[in-house]
C-alpha cells in the first residue's frame, strides 16, 4: 500500500499539461497541416482531430478513472445521428455540436444509472450491451435509414460563413472545435475533479474513505467522456455528410479503445497519437487494407503484455531512467497477495 | 399451442450450438478469469477452415464428420498456442487487462483470416444426405438441425460428465474454485489452464466447422457469434457450465418465440434476454452473488 503514493504522484507529474503550452503546440500544429496538406489527405487530416477528440474523451474514463468502456460509440453515434436531423441541420455548425453534446451528456446520464456502480469486466460488458441495443434500436428504426443511414448531412454555416466551402474551411472549423474541448479536457486533468479521478483510479476504497465521492465521480467521468464523444460525433457526421448505424457498433468501441491503449493511457496527449496512428494506418498506411486489424491487434498485444505505456510512454523511457517505469495502475495493477481475484 | 413443438425444435436448434461456444468461454473463465473475446474468432476459423478443406463442396457424411473433426484438433491447436504465448502471462492479472489481451487477439485473427481467405462471404454446402427434413410430433424440422441438435447434446453431457466423474474435472473444478489453494495441493495448474483452453478450443472449432453449412461464412461471424455467446454466459452465470447450458438455451428460445410472433424484433432477442435475467438476478441464472464481494 505504501508504493501507492509515489505511484498517484508519478502519475500527477507525467500526465501534467499546461492547457496554455496545449492551445500553442495545437494551434501549431493544426495550422501547419492544413496549410501544407491538400485534397484526400486534408480530409484524413480532419478526421485525425476527430477520432482524436473521441479518444481523448473516451480516456477520462479508461486512462484517468480506470474504467474500460467498451460502449464509447453509442454517444459517438448519439453526436452524429443528433446533427443529421432535418431540424438542426439548418443551425448554425457549432451550435448543432455543442447541442450534440448536451444531448449525449444526458444519455451518459441514463446510462449511468445501469452503470455507475458496475466495475471491472462487468462494466465493461454492461457498457458494451447498452451500446449494442442502441445500435439494434438505430438499424431498425426506418426513420433513422435503418443500416444504410442517413444521407445529404449539411455541416451548416456560422454567420454567412459556410464552413464546408471546402476541405480546407472545414478542418480549420473543426481545429478550433476540437482545440476548445481539448483546452477543457486539460484543464479538467489539472482540476480538483480530474485529481479525484486520478485517486479513484489508483484506490477506489481508499480513495472514498477519504471523502471523495467514488459513484459520483464514475458518472461524473461517464457524463464527460459521453459528452465529448457526442462533439467528436456530431463533428463526423458534419464532415462526412452520411452517417449509418456502423458508427455505433461495438466494433467501433472497441477501436477507440485500441487508440487509447496504444497511444497510451496514462498520458494526456497519448490517446490523440493513438487515433493519428488508427487513422493513419485504416486509411492511408495499408491503403485501406483489411491488414489494419492485424497490426492495429499486434501492436495492441505487445502494449497489453509488455509496455502499458504504448507509444507517449516510449518518450518517457527515452527521457531517462530516472523516471518511474509504467505499470498498469488502478484496477488494471496486478494486486499482489491478495490470492486469486 | 401448435406453435409450442416447432418453438422447442428451433430452441435447441440455436441454442445447443450455442452452448458449445459459450462453454468454452465459460470454463476458461472460470479458470484463468479471462474472458475471452478471440473465442469468436476460433470459432470462425473452425467455419473458415472447414469450407477451404471441403473447398465448400458437398461430401459424403463420413468425409464431413473427419474434416469437422480436423478442424476442431485444428483451432484447439491454435487455442493452446494462445494460452502459451499471451494468457500465461497474465496470470493474476486483473480481469480487465485479460479482456483487453483478448481483444488484440481477437483483431490478430480476424485479420489474418483477411490476410487468408479475403473479406468475400463463402458458404459450404450440407453433407450428402443431410438436406431433407425430419418430422417430429408432426411438425417438420431440417434434418441437419437435428444432426446438430443430437450431436452438441452428447456433446454438453459429455463434458458435464467429465467435470463431476472424472479426476481431471475435479481438478479442473478446485482450480476454478481457488488457484492458490490448488497449487498447494499440488495440482499443476498452468496444465489445467493449458487443457482447458484446449477442451474450449475444440468445442469452438467443432461448433465453427459444424454450423458451416447453415451460416455465411464471412469476418463478421465472430462479432455475431462472441455477443451471442456473451449473452448466453452473462444470462446464465458467468463461470458456471450449468449457467452456459441454460443461457444458451434461454437465448434460443428467445430467438424462436420472437422468429414466430414478432420477427421484426429478432435482432435484439440476446439483449432481451439478458435484460429480463439481469432484472431478476443481476449475477445470471447459475451466478453465485458471492462474485460481488471478490469484485469490490
Amino acid at each position: 500500500m505504501a508504493r501507492a503514493a509515489p505511484a498517484s504522484l508519478a502519475a500527477a507529474r507525467l500526465s501534467r499539461t499546461s492547457p496554455w503550452r496545449a492551445l500553442v503546440l495545437m494551434a501549431v500544429i493544426g495550422v501547419a497541416g492544413t496549410l501544407l496538406l491538400g485534397g484526400v489527405n486534408l480530409f484524413t487530416w480532419t478526421t485525425i482531430w476527430i477520432y482524436g477528440l473521441f479518444a481523448l474523451s473516451t480516456n477520462v474514463l479508461f486512462g484517468w478513472t480506470g474504467r474500460a468502456s467498451f460502449g464509447q460509440a453509442a454517444f459517438f453515434g448519439i453526436g452524429a445521428y443528433f446533427v443529421s436531423f432535418s431540424p438542426m441541420k439548418s443551425w448554425p455548425a457549432p451550435v448543432a455540436v455543442v447541442a450534440a453534446g448536451i444531448v449525449a451528456t444526458v444519455a451518459a446520464l441514463i446510462v449511468s444509472v445501469v452503470t455507475r456502480r458496475s466495475s471491472g469486466l462487468s462494466f465493461a460488458i454492461l457498457t458494451l450491451v447498452v451500446g449494442q441495443v442502441l445500435y439494434e434500436v438505430v438499424n431498425l428504426t426506418g426513420s433513422l435509414g435503418g443500416e444504410t443511414g442517413l444521407y445529404g448531412i449539411t455541416p451548416g454555416k456560422i454567420g454567412s460563413l459556410n464552413v464546408a466551402a471546402s476541405y480546407r474551411s472545414f478542418a480549420l472549423y473543426t481545429i478550433v472545435v476540437v482545440g476548445i474541448c481539448v483546452l477543457a479536457l486539460s484543464w479538467l486533468r489539472s482540476s480538483y475533479l480530474g485529481l479525484s479521478m486520478a485517486g479513484v483510479r489508483d484506490n477506489a476504497r481508499r480513495s472514498g474513505s477519504l471523502g471523495v465521492p467514488v459513484t459520483g465521480i464514475h458518472t461524473v467521468a461517464f457524463c464527460v467522456a459521453g459528452c465529448f464523444a457526442g462533439i467528436a460525433g456530431a463533428l463526423f457526421a458534419q464532415q462526412q455528410t452520411t452517417v449509418s448505424s456502423s458508427l455505433l457498433n461495438w466494433s467501433f468501441s472497441g477501436d477507440v479503445v485500441v487508440m487509447c491503449l496504444v497511444g497510451g493511457m496514462y498520458s494526456f496527449w497519448g490517446p490523440a497519437l493513438g487515433a493519428a496512428l488508427y487513422t493513419w494506418l485504416t486509411t492511408a498506411g495499408f491503403a485501406g487494407s483489411a491488414n489494419a486489424n492485424l497490426y492495429l491487434g499486434i501492436v495492441l498485444l505487445l502494449v497489453v503484455l509488455v509496455f502499458p505505456g504504448g507509444i507517449a510512454g516510449i518518450g518517457i523511457l527515452i527521457r531517462g531512467a530516472a523516471g518511474p517505469r509504467i505499470r498498469w495502475r488502478g484496477p488494471l495493477a496486478r494486486q499482489r497477495g491478495r490470492g486469486p481475484a | 399451442m401448435s406453435n409450442v413443438v416447432p418453438i422447442i425444435l428451433a430452441a435447441l436448434a440455436t441454442g445447443l450450438p450455442l452452448f458449445l461456444i459459450a462453454s468454452g468461454l465459460t470454463l476458461i473463465f472460470s479458470v484463468m478469469r479471462v474472458l475471452n473475446f478471440a473465442h469468436g474468432a476460433l470459432f470462425m476459423i473452425g467455419a473458415f477452415l472447414v469450407s477451404s478443406l471441403l473447398s465448400g463442396r458437398s461430401v459424403a457424411i463420413g468425409v464431413f464428420v473427419g474434416a469437422v473433426l480436423v478442424c476442431g484438433l485444428a483451432v484447439a491447436a491454435l487455442s493452446v498456442l494462445s494460452e502459451r504465448l499471451v494468457f500465461r502471462r497474465l496470470y493474476g492479472s486483473p480481469e480487465v487487462v485479460g479482456l483487453l489481451a483478448s481483444f488484440a487477439l481477437l483483431l490478430i485473427l480476424s485479420g489474418l483470416v483477411q490476410v487468408i481467405w479475403g473479406s468475400d462471404p463463402r458458404t459450404q454446402a450440407q453433407a450428402r444426405g443431410l438436406n431433407g427434413v425430419t418430422k417430429i410430433f408432426g411438425s417438420e424440422i431440417a434434418s441437419y438441425d437435428l444432426v446438430l441438435i443430437v450431436v452438441a447434446a452428447l456433446i454438453g453431457l459429455a463434458l458435464a460428465a467429465a467435470l463431476r466423474w472424472t479426476r481431471a474435472g475435479a481438478m479442473v473444478k478446485a482450480t476454478a474454485e481457488d488457484r492458490v489453494m490448488a497449487q498447494a495441493l499440488g495440482i499443476n495448474v498452468g496444465r489445467i489452464a493449458l487443457g482447458v483452453f484446449a477442451v474450449g478450443g475444440l468445442l469452438a472449432g467443432l461448433a465453427g466447422s459444424m454450423l458451416a453449412p447453415t451460416v455465411s461464412i464471412d469476418p463478421s461471424l465472430a462479432l455475431t457469434f462472441i455477443i451471442q455467446s456473451f449473452g448466453a454466459i452473462i444470462v446464465g452465470g458467468l463461470g458456471s457450465v450449468e449457467g452456459a447450458v441454460v443461457g444458451a438455451l434461454v437465448i434460443g428460445l428467445v430467438d424462436a418465440i420472437l422468429v414466430t410472433y414478432a420477427p421484426g424484433l429478432l435482432d435484439y432477442g440476446v439483449y432481451i434476454a439478458i435484460g429480463a435475467v439481469m432484472l431478476v438476478r443481476p449475477y445470471g441464472i447459475f451466478g453465485a452473488a458471492a462474485r460481488r464481494t471478490a469484485e469490490a
